[in-house]
């Protein structure tokens, strides 16, 4: 009886130890292009907090309304400032917590090594289709938009686009080769998979409006600890070294 | 003592377990909404997570293998050879030995029960109507070298066997069993990017496996217990998913129950392939296949012939008709005879955008029989290499229906449930396109032609439920009301007795792949 009484004694001894004391639990909505990074981050935050994450990925104009809707996310990372702007004026959001996390870079990719030299591959239409994300929803299509319109291109290659609801498929539609190239984010092309492969041509930033990217603490989670302590960690240097090993900019 | 022991191995393991498991580790889901409420629905893969939380594998090594989906699939050498979702699956083996990307390795096992009733083949002598049962066992072995680097070379073996059947009247056959044997042996090279052009190629060399089209001329066997297989090589070229270019010059393997499957020189077949999918309601394949078979002693039975066809179709959308047209012909000479033959195959759908989103189907087949018995002229269909099981019904030891000398209208009606579940209903009608010729394989003929066409219809259940990529099940259950054709005295003399009676085919099978 007594090493039965020993051995239930140490079980609960060793899982105490092995628990992080005042463990929370966190639900995060985060923007499709930033799950790279995203997966490192939440890495690195559970290590150092014991806090659990639990992560949804996606668009953010899905996200945002799901919001609306009632979803009960703690944290929303957004691929611009936009719509965490308007969920904090809607009330949604907490007052003051929304801050600028990332700014994204807009890229030219082709899986065909020789086929991106600059901007003049755009101009030299020397491909069937271009893919971008579609401006009405995604703000990296807002941005690709942008420069064709600043590079007078917009309206010659119209016949020629194809849009992905978001950067994903965009991306899906460069990989299976039913578009030659597209516009993407960075963060899409230095994930693991894809990095070094193909041709890229890094659009210069003075040819869009900065794609600056805002993450806002949620109403529900005012009073969350560890919704609190992912914000805190996502303004850290951790988070920020590995932020910029994708790509983005920092403010 | 040994109670104590037991105990306390429990208790070390308990402790081990609680001491190793990450009590926190970040899950990945989506957020959905069901009766009013929000639910986190966790998608990642549950033998994956579990090996991470018990810390089999490290977290780093969690997100590299769960990446591993869709568009950053890893593909093994025979990837454009055969269909994806035969050879896409999570690796848990291979995850959990932690081998590099470059090498690939999985098993697969299939195990089937199958049983059904009243016989009707003329080499079920002593069937009497007896029902006739097996347990049918296919296990694979995949290894494969290359990740995805241009030269890749992959090993399959396959070994296929069955229980329960060894009754005289039993059907057995190397359909069902060839044991310990190599199914894919080959090496490949792919360019992903030709001269700049933005097309990919792909050339193979060895044993292989191949899926062409809807499969009905070339298939990498799916319900059957065994599969075909090739030795030779194999070309194309393609632009993604748009259109891709196939050719090929093998020899077909000569199945064996139990030694080496052999190569054949005098069986040779070759052929090309074009796929193009550039308009949703147009997509369209063309195709030529040659065969010479001249392996058989008996010279009638040589089969030289040149197959042509194509097919026009559209992919099932909610809210939409879809459709699919499919036309073969085929030329040559079968042993001394000339030969000349066809098949036609129509469906036409609709899926309505409803939940369970059913879809219903109208089928129609003619595949060509042989007019008069001993004229100088064959018109037999012959349908090659090809699979039936989709459309005409469950194979193994049961499917009667071959695509020769048939004419089938039915229908079919498919829902989803649930995205891992599929159930089907399907009712068809058969009958001999030439009276006067052979019954599919089964032996039985009236070369008078009076015992007629009506072979009757059957009525077919289906349900297939994946619990994931890597554990589905599979039920059936198919009854045959048998024509008049079965009760004339002509083929009443040929078949064991009790074959003109109705037959009932079931089967329950389960598939694990790690």
């Amino acid at each position: 009886m007594k090493q039965r009484l020993l051995a239930w004694c140490l079980c609960v001894i060793v899982s105490a130890a092995t628990t992080p004391a005042f463990a929370e639990q966190v639900l995060v909505a985060v923007a499709a292009n930033f799950i790279p990074p995203f997966r490192e981050i939440a890495l690195e935050f559970e290590k150092s907090t014991g806090h659990q994450l639990q992560v949804a990925g996606g668009s953010s104009g899905n996200f945002y309304s799901q919001i609306k809707n009632g979803a009960p996310f703690d944290v929303f990372f957004s691929a611009d400032m936009e719509r965490p702007k308007l969920l904090e004026d809607e009330g949604l959001g907490v007052k003051d917590s929304r801050f600028t996390y990332a700014i994204g870079r807009l890229v030219l990719w082709s899986p065909n090594e020789n086929l991106i030299t600059g901007e003049e591959t755009l101009r030299s239409k020397q491909y069937k289709r271009l893919a971008i994300a579609n401006p009405k929803t995604a703000p990296y299509g807002v941005a690709a938009m942008q420069a064709m319109q600043r590079l007078t291109l917009w309206d010659s290659l119209q016949s020629q686009l194809v849009m992905g609801e978001s950067l994903g498929q965009t991306m899906g539609f460069i990989e299976s080769g039913n578009a030659q190239l597209g516009f993407v984010a960075l963060s899409q092309v230095l994930a693991p998979k894809i990095k070094g492969k193909g041709s890229r041509w890094d659009v210069p930033t003075n040819l869009h409006e900065p794609i600056n990217q805002g993450v806002l603490l949620l109403a529900k989670a005012k009073d969350n600890q560890a919704a609190k302590a992912l914000m805190e960690f996502i303004g850290g240097p951790q988070a920020k070294k590995i932020i910029e090993r994708y790509g983005y900019e920092l403010k | 003592m040994l109670k104590s022991m037991l105990y306390w191995a429990f208790a070390f393991t308990l402790l081990t377990v609680a001491a190793t498991n990450p009590v926190h580790a970040v899950e990945y889901g989506e957020l959905v909404q069901k009766d009013g409420q929000w639910i986190f629905k966790n998608t990642e893969d549950s033998v994956f997570k579990l090996m991470r939380d018990t810390g089999w594998i490290t977290n780093e090594r969690y997100y590299q293998v769960s990446e591993r989906t869709g568009k950053n699939w890893i593909e093994p050498a025979d990837a454009v050879l055969n269909q994806r979702r035969d050879i896409e699956w999570n690796r848990y083996l291979k995850t959990g030995l932690q081998l590099p990307d470059w090498i690939d390795l999985g098993l697969e096992q299939r195990t089937r029960f199958e049983s059904v009733d009243h016989p009707w083949r003329t080499s079920q002598i002593v069937g009497n109507g007896q029902t006739d049962a097996q347990f049918a066992l296919r296990s694979r072995v995949r290894f494969g070298l290359g990740g995805d680097g241009p030269l890749r070379f992959l090993f399959e073996g396959q070994d296929s066997r069955s229980f329960m059947d060894n009754a005289r009247g039993d059907f057995r056959d190397t359909t069902t069993v060839n044991e310990f044997d190599i199914l894919q042996l080959l090496g490949s090279l792919t360019l992903k990017n030709v001269l700049g052009t933005g097309l990919r190629t792909d050339f193979h060399f060895g044993r292989m496996t191949m899926d062409f089209g809807r499969r009905r001329m070339v298939a990498r066997n799916d319900y059957r217990n065994t599969s075909n297989a090739f030795d030779g090589f194999h070309w194309q070229i393609g632009q993604g998913q748009t259109w891709r270019f196939r050719g090929f010059f093998v020899e077909p393997v000569i199945r064996d129950f139990v030694t080496l499957d052999r190569q054949n020189d005098k069986s040779l077949f070759w052929g090309t392939y074009f796929e193009s999918k550039h308009f949703p309601w147009f997509q369209t394949d063309a195709y030529y296949f040659g065969l010479n078979d001249v392996r058989l002693r008996n010279v009638a039975n040589r089969r030289t012939y040149s197959t042509f066809g194509g097919r026009l179709y559209k992919d099932p959308k909610p809210g939409e008709m879809d459709y699919e047209i499919e036309t073969t012909w085929q030329f040559g000479t079968r042993g001394i005879t000339d030969h000349f033959a066809h098949f036609q195959h129509l469906d036409i759908g609709y899926m309505f955008d409803l939940p369970w989103t059913p879809r219903l189907l109208f089928h129609f087949d003619y595949a060509s029989g042989d007019h008069k018995p001993n004229d100088s002229q064959d018109e037999g269909f012959d349908t090659l290499f090809g699979a039936r099981r989709w459309e005409y019904g469950p194979t193994g030891i049961f499917l009667p229906f071959f695509r020769t000398n048939l004419i089938s209208p039915g229908w079919r009606l498919v829902v989803t449930p649930a995205p891992n579940l599929i159930l089907q209903v399907k009712h068809r009608v058969w009958y001999l396109a030439q009276n006067k010729d052979f019954f599919g394989s089964s032996g039985l003929r009236d070369i008078t032609g009076n015992s007629g066409g009506s072979l009757g219809h059957d009525v077919e259940l289906r349900a297939q439920y994946a619990v994931s990529a890597n554990l589905d099940f599979d039920f059936g259950y198919v009854h045959w009301f048998k024509g008049a054709y079965f009760n004339s005295p002509a083929i009443l003399t040929q078949m064991p007795a009790g074959g003109n009676k109705d037959s009932d085919y079931f089967y329950a099978s389960v598939r694990v792949r790690i």
